[in-house]
């Protein structure tokens, strides 16, 4: 009997651009052997906006919101590199208060960001307890920028010149009672997690090595996962960060595990941070004035912060007119995803969750 | 199988014991979840809800239709009609519209405004069931907005 026949060849699997795990719309063209991936392609595209043509036609202010729209889980970091630029341009220096309360901000952001990271990845993994844990404790963030910023996500918080509106003395007990709760919720989080049946799943599979991280230009906590010593906040320390004692976690092996451990230990040293700007928080005023009608002066400007997922470059360049001339993005998310395909061939499908996870990907920043 | 695959499933038994007791220790405190539309959760002073028109003591409108709300909001969302009465050289507010489907709720019409005439509700639930519902017009400005 002709058996060749019946041999299936290059079998394909659409992961996407509707699958649970790849929480937005992705899709990794898998090219597998049995369980066994051996090529895969990864498709973008699906929630393209165009944004940097859009940013064209809006005036700077406009644009404002549109920051928060990028990455939504951190999208004050992100208006934190447009204003910063923005600032850069116009000369404008923000007071003292508001640098202490934009530091507070954005490092309760991260915090939010890599709990709802570290959710949904262990529930992609089938965990589901630490996903209620960690969203508890990441609602009490959400509460408290309800509380001053007035909405939940998609803040339009910081301004030209400091931020919008002062903190709160309820913003204060919410943060206290965060700063008591967290660091146990992550422990317990860590003894419920780190069994067995969970290190069998993420340790050694998804390497990355030191070489790939500079080839690649990955940032954030997939390059510090394997040993990459790169933290803006340290690097080339922006607003006030010179003055915090905090430390940059990294990874030994640059697998899956290292990147989990690493967003882990990041939550505890923003926690750090947050507590020294509380105490040393001064009086005074919380933004500086600023023009109402924006217009840059001509030339090309670039500011870049350290998002919860690496190193987030603005660049704008004006024609002196109310509108942006470019409006360019480097966004860390779109360049850890391009190691993607290298990572995954050789691993089995049930791995390309745990390591699409542990890249940490946010759709709509990619996709802008 | 071998011992050592019989010991991984040994230290996997031990550690969910271990992760066991723990989850039950929470089982004891306080639930965090709302029971939604029963239940509603506290809305902050500062909340960006649907938008409305301010009016002065006397009940008038305080919006003097200079049209920088239009003019900045960056998803559309506002529309105005404006008219000159004869006589009078100040444009009045005639019709004003508010299409909450397109406002993305980001207070840069609040922040612009020249004499505080438009503000945030702290009103978050304004599903409706037809679209027209959600424009909002000067004489359903209030309706939505308690
Ligand atoms: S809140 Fe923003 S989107 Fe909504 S009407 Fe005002 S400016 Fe427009
Ligand atoms: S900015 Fe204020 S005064 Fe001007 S049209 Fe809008 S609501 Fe009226």
């Amino acid at each position: 009997m002709d058996t060749e026949k019946h041999v299936l060849k290059d079998f394909y699997v659409n992961m996407g651009p509707q699958h649970p795990s790849t929480h937005g719309v992705l899709r990794i063209v898998l090219k597998v052997d049995g369980e066994k991936v051996m090529s895969s392609e990864t498709v973008l595209g699906y929630a393209h906006r165009g944004v940097e043509k859009m940013a064209e036609s809006k005036t700077y202010i406009q644009m404002m919101p549109v920051m928060d729209r990028f990455d939504y889980v951190s999208s004050m970091l992100f208006e934190w590199a447009y204003v910063g630029c923005m600032e850069k341009a116009l000369g404008i220096t923000p007071p003292e208060r508001a640098e202490y309360i934009r530091v507070i901000m954005a490092e309760l952001n991260r915090i939010a960001s890599h709990l709802l990271w570290a959710g949904a990845f262990l529930l992609d993994l089938g965990a589901f307890t630490p996903f209620l844990w960690l969203f508890d404790a990441r609602e009490r963030i959400m509460d408290m920028f309800e509380e001053v910023t007035g909405q939940r996500m998609t803040n339009n918080y910081f301004k030209i010149g400091g931020v919008a509106d002062d903190l709160t003395p309820e913003f204060f007990k919410m943060l206290d009672e965060f700063l008591n709760m967290i660091r146990k919720r992550m422990a317990d989080t860590e003894t419920l997690i780190e069994s067995i049946i969970f290190l069998e799943r993420v340790k050694d599979i998804g390497f990355i090595s030191k070489e790939d991280v500079i080839n690649y230009s990955l940032t954030g906590p997939v390059a510090r996962g394997s040993g990459v010593n790169y933290d803006l906040r340290k690097n080339e320390p922006y607003s006030i960060y010179t003055r915090f004692d905090f430390e940059i976690p990294l990874g030994e092996k640059g697998d899956c595990y290292d990147r989990y451990k690493v967003r882990m230990r990041e939550v505890i040293q923003s926690v750090r941070i947050i507590e020294q700007a509380v105490s040393a928080i001064p009086e005074g005023p919380f933004a500086e004035k600023a023009p109402k009608i924006v217009k840059l002066p001509e030339g090309e400007y670039y500011f870049a912060v350290e998002t919860s997922r690496g190193l987030l470059g603005v660049y704008l360049v004006s024609d002196g007119s109310a509108n942006p001339y470019r409006f360019k993005l480097r966004d860390p998310a779109f360049s850890n995803l391009s190691i993607l395909d290298t990572m995954l061939p050789g691993n089995k499908i049930s791995d390309v969750v745990a390591i699409l996870g542990s890249i940490d990907v946010v759709i709509p920043e990619i996709d802008r | 199988m071998n011992a050592s695959y019989f010991n991984k499933v040994n230290i996997g038994i031990k550690t969910v014991i271990k992760g066991l007791a723990l989850s039950i220790s929470y089982l004891f405190k306080k639930p965090v979840t709302l029971q939604y539309p029963h239940e509603k959760k506290r809305i902050a002073q500062r909340y960006r809800g649907s938008i409305r028109l301010k009016r002065n003591e006397e009940g008038a409108l305080k919006c003097i239709a200079c049209g920088s709300c239009e003019k900045i909001c960056p998803a559309g969302a506002i529309k105005m009609v404006t008219v000159t009465p004869e006589g009078s050289k100040k444009k009045q507010l005639s019709e004003f519209y508010v299409d909450l489907g397109l406002c993305i709720y980001c207070g840069l019409c609040v922040d612009t405004c020249p004499v505080d005439a438009i503000e945030h509700s702290i009103v978050y639930e304004v599903a409706e069931r037809k679209k027209d519902g959600l424009i909002l017009r000067l004489d359903n400005l209030g309706e939505k907005n308690v």
